[in-house]
């Protein structure tokens, strides 16, 4: 039997060369991904691009409509005459203080009998 | 009790017995922590198959809820039980062929423990309704990479015994243990970084843990297995491999075609069609290995019945072996495209996942533990009756659950096909077979109770103190492990 093949410096290679093999996987895994995996529209990805194009014709539509400053300087105004105003007590509307008078179904009269009394 | 022949010599017998003393420790704790692993998977195995005929079947706890517990007991059959066995024998196979002393013993210990408490911390994430939730890998991402690290220190040394070598002839067993061993780290780092880490459609993550699954089985535990047979049945019937290049074939076949499977269980699903038919067709002609193998192996035998009989280790590797053929007929059946429609599902795929997990890879696995455990422990086992129990228990068991699972999963299927009938229609066709399936893990409980009994008491160094090996029959003429005596002559067990 040959024993040249053990010794520490071969075992220290076998080693590190089996580690590297192990590593070897996760690398080789890790550089091809990005060469095989393109684009890939999805389905969902599909879906979004025209669902985001009409959000930004919504949003485009009311930033054009808007008045910003116009809304600002009403809003000013109405807050300015809020503040100012005295506090006054509340009033119960009519409606709601008397209650409405309950309508009676109309009686109706008993049906004319059709049919002879079995009993007679 | 010498493996070879009567002239073997004393040099070559002290170098085995110094390689077995060097690997004592780890062996026997990968063998004995594996065995109490696979009582819980039993016992998980139990309960989730009561709660598929019987849903509010402990109900009270919510550990113990249907998808939860199926998922902890594949998790703990495979991961607990499988891989620990896988270990002991990789780690002792490798040292024995490769004539080499274990240098690191504390090492392979420590990343024992390590990966031990990786599977019960998944198992326990699994069961409090932590897990990934990807069907076939549910442990938690943070489990991965610790189980990836344990694997590479227990067996990076069998590599390393491997290349140094003495130079000379390479054994089939070798051919097997070598591959497996580089098969799984490039499974588990592949199915890790795309499952876990890279950011794709969970549709395609949910095929790459269905290739991982399949993976594991047809390129580490069947190789294992494999590699134990090809060792134990020269080994005891004394006789050369019946044909170098069958095994030559049945290796390069199962190389080629293992790594195109699993992804047949997508079938249907929306990704690249051909796939799922080229897994399923892969699945197919798994019977060329199976056949390749089996015939190989029983050629070994063949002349030798009464060694079979007698000794425990070739009758479990036998039983493994003609498992493992009929795992090739059933898988060439049971993944046609008509077949597929019928079983893909129902509780078919589960039978089959037993027959090759249990089935299979454990009998040869229990076949190799009852070789090595006497050889590391200087004792022989205590009663064959326990064996024998084993034995009897386990095929009665897996048979049980097979044929309940696969023809109960078929006569499901077709009940999920005839849209003529209500759908509970089909599962009251099924529930009748899961009281099969149940009956089969209550003998499988039974029998691993012997197993894990003796197994503790050989590690407990409580094994006969005695020349005389345990075969299963009391009165023989020859020893079929060769002559007596081997164990006293040598001398204390002590590392």
């Amino acid at each position: 039997m040959d024993h040249t093949r053990d010794n520490p410096l071969k075992r220290f290679n076998a080693f590190w060369v089996a580690i590297l093999l192990v590593t070897t996987f996760g690398i080789g895994c890790v550089i091809l991904r990005p060469l095989t995996h393109g684009k890939v529209d999805t389905a969902y990805e599909t879906a979004s691009a025209a669902r985001l194009a009409i959000k930004n014709e919504v949003l485009k539509a009311e930033a054009e409509t808007l008045n910003v400053e116009a809304l600002k300087k009403q809003m000013a105004s109405l807050a300015k005459t809020l503040n100012s105003g005295e506090p006054t007590q509340g009033v119960m509307p009519v409606a709601a203080a008397a209650p409405a008078p309950v309508e009676e179904p109309p009686v109706e009269e008993a049906p004319a009998e059709t049919t002879p009394d079995p009993t007679n | 009790m010498s493996e070879t022949n009567p002239t073997t010599d004393i040099n070559d017998i002290e170098l085995r017995s110094s390689i077995d003393r060097s690997l004592r420790h780890p062996v026997m704790f990968f063998f004995t922590s594996g065995a109490l692993w696979l009582a819980v998977a039993i016992v998980f195995g139990l309960i989730a198959s009561a709660k598929k005929h019987a849903p509010q079947f402990l109900d009270c706890c919510s550990w113990f809820e249907a998808g939860k517990i199926d998922a902890a007991h594949m998790s703990a059959l495979i991961y607990g039980w499988g891989c620990s066995a896988a270990f002991g024998i990789i780690i002792w196979l490798m040292s024995r062929l490769s004539r080499k002393e274990c240098t690191s013993a504390g090492i392979i210990l420590v990343a024992g423990h390590i990966w031990h408490f990786a599977v019960l911390a998944g198992i326990l994430c699994i069961l409090t309704g932590n897990g990934s939730g990807i069907a076939l890998m549910e442990f938690p991402s943070f489990v991965w990479p610790v189980l990836l690290f344990a694997y590479v220190l227990i067996t990076i040394w069998s590599l390393v015994q491997f290349q140094v070598r003495d130079a000379g002839h390479v054994y089939v067993s070798q051919w097997y243990l070598l591959a497996g061993l580089l098969w799984f780290p490039w499974m588990m780092v592949t199915a890790y970084l795309f499952v876990f880490t890279f950011d794709g459609n969970p549709l395609m993550a949910a095929g790459i843990a269905a290739w991982f699954k399949n993976g594991l089985f047809l390129l580490f535990f069947l190789p294992t297995a494999l590699a134990s047979a090809y060792y134990l049945a020269p080994k005891v019937t004394g006789r050369p491999v019946y044909s170098y290049n069958l095994a030559l074939f049945g290796f390069w076949s199962l190389a080629f075609l293992g790594p195109w499977a699993g992804m047949e269980r997508l079938m249907g699903a929306p990704i690249p069609q051909f796939l799922p038919y080229v897994g399923a067709a892969a699945m197919v002609l798994i019977l060329v290995p199976a056949l390749a193998v089996g015939v190989n192996i029983l050629k070994t035998i063949v002349g030798h019945s009464d060694v079979v009989e007698q000794s425990p280790s070739l009758r479990f590797t036998v039983s493994g072996i003609v498992l493992f053929m009929v795992f090739g007929v059933l898988s060439f059946a049971l993944h046609t495209v008509t077949s597929m429609k019928m079983t893909q599902f129902s509780y078919t795929g589960y039978g089959l996942d037993i027959l090759a997990i249990y089935g299979v890879f454990s009998l040869c696995a229990f076949g190799a533990i009852y070789f090595i455990v006497p050889r590391i422990t200087r004792r022989e086992w205590l009663s064959r009756r326990f064996i024998n129990w084993h034995f009897f228990l386990s095929v009665h068991g897996v048979a049980s659950i097979v044929i309940c699972a696969i023809v109960g999963g078929v006569i499901q299927g077709q009940g999920i096909e005839d849209l003529t009938q209500p759908f509970g229609t089909m599962a009251e066709r099924a529930s009748s077979y899961g009281w099969g399936v149940t009956l089969g893990w209550g003998l499988i409980l039974i029998a691993n109770f012997f197993f894990c009994l003796h197994l503790l008491l050989m590690w407990a160094r409580l094994g006969r103190r005695s020349s005389h090996p345990t075969l299963l029959q009391k009165h023989h003429s020859e020893n079929p492990h060769g002559p007596e005596g081997e164990i006293d002559n040598i001398g204390s067990a002590t590392a």
